[in-house]
């Protein structure tokens, strides 16, 4: 019996839209009902094991992501870093290294998880599928790292016009079509972990912060609308609360 | 005294808790190394390649110009160097208008004859000589000699060439990334193992087949701008060095 083979237009077209539509759907629709909650509730974000293991993961994936995103938003940049075999196994190295660290912290995570005699499920489905999606893409990262060296350079000529070419809307498939196995499967797992993401607990992390840039932007807008008495009021309450220490 | 909220406060990392020690790590360690990243691409900045005068001539002169093939939109430029001083060249490369405005009797005639002012290219001073020995040097029909040529007529400093270019220590003319990104030449090599060894390509390919594939190049590079025919002589010497050496090195190992 043979294996059904997906069309590379489904993996590397539709999927990447459809990943990109409910991310932004799930999101927006997360924000604005986290932003009709109230502040208690609001705040209640936090990260688990913020020391340790977590701290080093966080860290680790921080400078994967960090690397990923210069990768993608300087190729030209990153190619002329590499030019020098020195700079280039530095780029090379510290991704690897990184990622090393990453994936070790992981399944330390895992086990501390599993050995512990707080017995915790997961919080839904969906967190189980992301975290599986996060590893496929940690040791696929690695073993595309060792085996296909160099990713740092030939993704600049492969991957990015390709992930561009999705944001143009003219998806250029040929460029992936060819790529070996692990590379389509941490393309593929990406773009499951994109549209899963939103629907994670964490996401209320980025929430926070989006909320607090919003409010910066609409702020001066509010000001200007608002008559100039309540804004003196305003103003004057906030100094009031400041003064105190009030939060 | 009114404290205003200090904008330094927006937190725009997706981490709760600003008094996390590994936040502040996380965000001086990440900071630093996208300054240090910044800092040092700027020195290979300068490193950049000088302009290539056959991708130059492909990607601004050959929508209106041939080169021995006639009269296209504008005149054919066989010969526009012996047809023209260099000073006259560069003056109506630079801004044709300026020269017609200022009644120069060859601008005219040409103007005149073509029904059309050629554009200003925008083209830099080094650009522009460039271009101008290209065509005294004999234009694309130079190159066309050169891609003729066989590999074991290569210089040692064209096979040289082949190797930084395939190295990536010098850069491509139409942008890109090196050779070996991908590819390496040999098991001891530094190259990528993306795409296949090339030590063998020369013996497999031979001068015409490899020639071909290396001017076409892997992936859209930089489009239309594919290898010159310099660079394509350069590469295919350097893989024809490369295989003869380690067959050479296999051989006397052998013995």
């Amino acid at each position: 019996m043979s294996i059904p083979v997906v069309p590379d237009q489904w993996l590397f077209v539709l999927m990447p839209a459809a990943a990109a539509l409910i991310a932004l759907t799930a999101f927006v629709v997360r924000y604005i009902r986290w932003r009709g909650q109230p502040a208690a509730t609001r705040a209640r974000a936090t990260v688990d094991d913020a020391a340790g293991a977590g701290a080093i993961w966080r860290l680790a994936i921080a400078i994967v992501l960090a690397g990923h995103l210069l990768a993608f938003a300087f190729p030209e940049k990153v190619l002329l870093w590499n030019r020098q075999p020195v700079r280039l196994l530095l780029l090379e190295g510290t991704g690897l290294f990184a990622g090393a660290l990453a994936l070790g912290a992981f399944v330390v995570m895992v086990v501390k998880r599993l050995l512990s005699n707080e017995r915790r499920g997961a919080r839904s489905v969906l967190e189980v599928v992301a975290g599986t999606l996060v590893a496929v893409e940690v040791i696929s990262g690695l073993a595309i790292a060792i085996l296909y060296r160099w990713a740092s350079s030939w993704s600049g000529v492969t991957l990015v016009p390709y992930l561009l070419s999705l944001i143009q809307m003219k998806p250029a498939v040929e460029l992936v079509a060819g790529m070996p196995f692990l590379v389509r499967l941490h393309l593929v797992c990406a773009f499951a972990l994109l549209a899963v993401a939103p629907f994670m607990e964490r996401v209320r992390l980025v929430f926070v912060p989006l909320d607090r840039l919003t409010s910066w932007i609409v702020a001066p807008i509010g000001a200007i609308r608002r008559p100039v008495r309540s804004t003196v009021e305003g103003w004057s309450t906030r100094r009031v609360r400041n003064e105190r220490g009030d939060s | 005294m009114v404290t205003p909220t200090p904008i330094g406060q927006l937190t725009i990392w997706p981490i709760v808790g600003t008094h996390d020690r590994s936040v502040h790590a996380l965000r001086r360690v990440t900071t630093g190394v996208l300054m240090g990243f910044l800092l040092l691409c700027g020195p290979g900045r300068t490193a950049s390649a000088a302009p290539d005068a056959a991708t130059l001539f492909t990607a601004r002169c050959s929508g209106c110009h041939t080169y021995g093939k006639g009269d296209f939109v504008g005149p054919d430029l066989k010969g526009v160097t012996d047809r023209h001083s260099r000073t006259w060249l560069t003056a109506w490369i630079s801004s044709p208008d300026r020269l017609v405005r200022s009644g120069d009797p060859v601008a005219t005639a040409l103007t005149k004859k073509y029904k059309l002012l050629m554009p200003d290219l925008g083209l830099t001073a080094v650009e522009l000589s460039a271009l101008l020995d290209y065509f005294a040097a004999g234009g694309p029909d130079a190159g066309a000699r050169l891609s003729d040529r066989r590999a074991d007529a290569a210089t040692q400093d064209e096979i040289e060439m082949g190797q930084r270019l395939f190295s990536g220590q010098r850069a491509l003319a139409g942008g890109g990334a090196a050779c070996s990104a991908c590819h390496r030449t040999g098991r001891g090599s530094a190259g990528g193992s993306l795409g296949p060894d090339l030590l063998q390509a020369y013996s497999k390919f031979q001068d015409k087949a490899l020639a071909w594939f290396l001017a076409r190049g892997c992936f859209p590079r930089v489009p239309g701008a594919p290898l010159t025919d310099r660079e394509t002589f350069a590469l295919k010497a350097f893989l024809r060095q490369a295989g003869t050496d380690r067959a050479a090195g296999g051989s006397a190992s052998q013995r």
